[in-house]
């Protein structure tokens, strides 16, 4: 029988092929070490299957492991997702067509030169301008169900496929310094401000939210919307060491090693209820 | 009471109505529709978050919503699935191929109508640089949209014993629609059919959903076949649309897709016949 495969998912803090922007430093620096599936996998004698592409959203992320999961099934020994935020958004499947809608707005409107975001990217300037105009139905709501429904149906395909998984959030879910920025800039109507603490209460309150905590507790990080839970909180805390360089803080080559050491502790504890 | 999920485009919402108003109105819609007469049949109630204009990802979306609202209770899901070329974006849908051949024929109010809801969030692919169009992959990216739906809410029945039937209601992809784009489109963005079906054909979700759940289809074929969808069957049956006097689908689509004269949703007469066909697949699997 051939070798199992772990399944990973993500964005760039998976993304084999990730490469820092960072120009500022020797480029053996800027990647090229291995990720922590590809450690992980070695560790478990496993195929690894990574999925994982830079920037992405998690409706891709979750459109990519669902559909490695209907290919492969009983073939699939593991499965990880490091989710991405909520507001990355993926119209079509090519990468062309993401859209990080508070990068995008604030390089748009000139706000910042953000230099991997391209002003041409024509869907990113459809939405600056929606954005600037009117509002759109229960946006938050929207956009927090879209990611919390991929999570579960990830969730319960592997389920259904007794694959043991673990699922962290790599960054934030949602990153509020960057969104009271473009509420500051008044680069967006007041239609989309939303509180913090109204975010939050809709994260409590999410019916999806709600069923993998309580289906899925052992092998989710609950509650996955705070920041303190997710794995850029914790390679911030150590900068120098975990992260590529001060403008760029991607984890390294030693941040991916620890990555890898965390999931391993992680899929133990899922692993228990498989048991 | 137990319940049946139901979901489509137009062809299912339970509040469609005719945009034809020299109609009558009793003609212009109100029947039941087939949801509602399966769920009499069967004594189930039925829960439709069919909405016109909606695209496949959005339907099963609502599906997906529903199974988990209402869990055990669910007895049976069917889905009249809508053609492949549809965008959902949140609360909106963008139909490119249809808005961009009513411009073309000159039918301003249609496209305004189709790009209303979502020109504000997207723009027609047929308007990007064959750059765009090259790395967006639209023919791929609607086919694996409307698939892993499909798919998805296979496995969620199957896994949670609720029965299932889909039905296609107009056709997947009715390839006669881009052609009628060629030359206006760049060439880059045409496929011809026999591609399109090799990319569908050879799609692994395609595949997989074939030999995995093909069974759950009223019609195996009716995604590569569009004779085998009860779109077709309909649009050929003058008796069973709301309105198309004198004439059958002629495939003139200039002719065809005339909004203020034709309005081609099935009638209540029609609607029977949607739901005879999920009854029949009924019977024989469940």
């Amino acid at each position: 029988m051939s070798k199992k495969i772990l399944l990973a998912g993500g964005d760039s803090f998976t993304d084999p092929k990730f490469f820092s922007m960072d120009k500022s430093i020797n480029s053996k620096k800027r990647g090229g070490w291995p990720m922590w599936p590809e450690i992980l996998g070695k560790q478990m004698d496993l195929k690894i299957m990574n999925t994982a592409d830079s920037g992405r959203g998690n409706d891709y992320i979750a459109k990519q492991i669902l559909d490695k999961i209907y290919e492969y099934k009983d073939q699939i020994d593991t499965c990880i997702v490091l989710w991405s935020s909520i507001d990355r958004h993926d119209f079509h499947d090519k990468k062309k067509n993401l859209i990080n809608i508070p990068h995008d707005l604030l390089s748009i409107w000139g706000q910042k030169k953000d230099i991997h975001r391209s002003k041409k990217n024509i869907l990113a300037k459809a939405y600056a301008e929606l954005f600037m105009e009117i509002g759109e139905n229960n946006f938050w709501e929207n956009i927090l169900t879209d990611t919390f429904r991929n999570m579960w149906l990830v969730a319960e395909a592997c389920n259904k496929y007794n694959i043991k998984f673990v699922f962290r959030q790599g960054i934030a879910l949602l990153d509020h310094h960057i969104w009271n920025e473009i509420y500051d800039e008044g680069l967006i109507c007041s239609d989309y401000r939303i509180e913090e603490v109204n975010y939050y209460t809709l994260c409590d309150t999410n019916k999806y939210a709600k069923m993998l905590n309580k289906e899925y507790k052992k092998n989710i990080s609950y509650p996955f919307w705070e920041y303190d839970t997710s794995i850029v909180s914790f390679t911030n805390k150590y900068p120098k060491k975990l992260t590529i360089s001060e403008m760029d803080r991607h984890p390294s080559a030693e941040g991916q090693q620890l990555i890898s050491k965390y999931m391993a502790a992680a899929l133990d504890v899922s692993s228990a209820s498989y048991m | 009471m137990k319940k049946l999920l139901a979901s489509g485009c137009s062809w299912t919402d339970a509040n469609f109505i005719s945009h034809l108003e020299f109609l009558p109105d009793e003609k212009r819609g109100g029947w039941p529709m087939w949801p509602e007469i399966i769920g009499k049949e069967l004594g189930l109630e039925v829960i439709n978050s069919a909405k016109q204009g909606r695209g496949n990802g959005y339907i099963g979306q609502s599906i997906i919503d529903n199974i988990i609202k209402y869990g055990d209770q669910v007895e049976l899901v069917s889905i009249l699935w809508t053609q492949v070329d549809r965008v959902d974006i949140y609360n909106s849908t963008q139909i490119p191929i249809l808005q961009e051949l009513a411009i073309k024929q000159g039918q301003l109010d249609l496209a305004k109508m189709l790009a209303s809801n979502c020109e504000h969030l997207t723009t027609n692919p047929f308007h990007w640089t064959t750059h765009e169009w090259r790395a967006h992959d639209p023919y791929n990216t609607w086919n694996n949209t409307s698939l892993r739906a499909m798919y998805t809410i296979a496995e969620m029945c199957t896994s949670r014993n609720i029965k299932c039937v889909f039905d296609q209601g107009l056709i997947f992809f009715w390839h006669k629609e881009l052609l009628e784009l060629k030359g206006t489109i760049h060439e880059d963005m045409y496929i011809s059919e026999a591609d399109y079906m090799t990319i569908l054909e050879t799609n692994v979700l395609y595949q997989r959903l074939i030999k995995d759940y093909g069974h759950l289809f009223v019609k195996p074929n009716a995604i590569v076949n569009p004779n085998q969808t009860i779109g077709y069957f309909i649009h050929n049956r003058e008796d069973l649309k709301v309105y198309q006097p004198n004439s059958k689908w002629t495939g003139n689509l200039a002719e065809d897709y005339n909004v203020e004269n034709v309005d081609s949703h099935p009638n209540v007469e029609g609607q029977q016949l949607i739901s005879e066909r999920y009854m029949e697949c009924l019977k024989k699997y469940y």
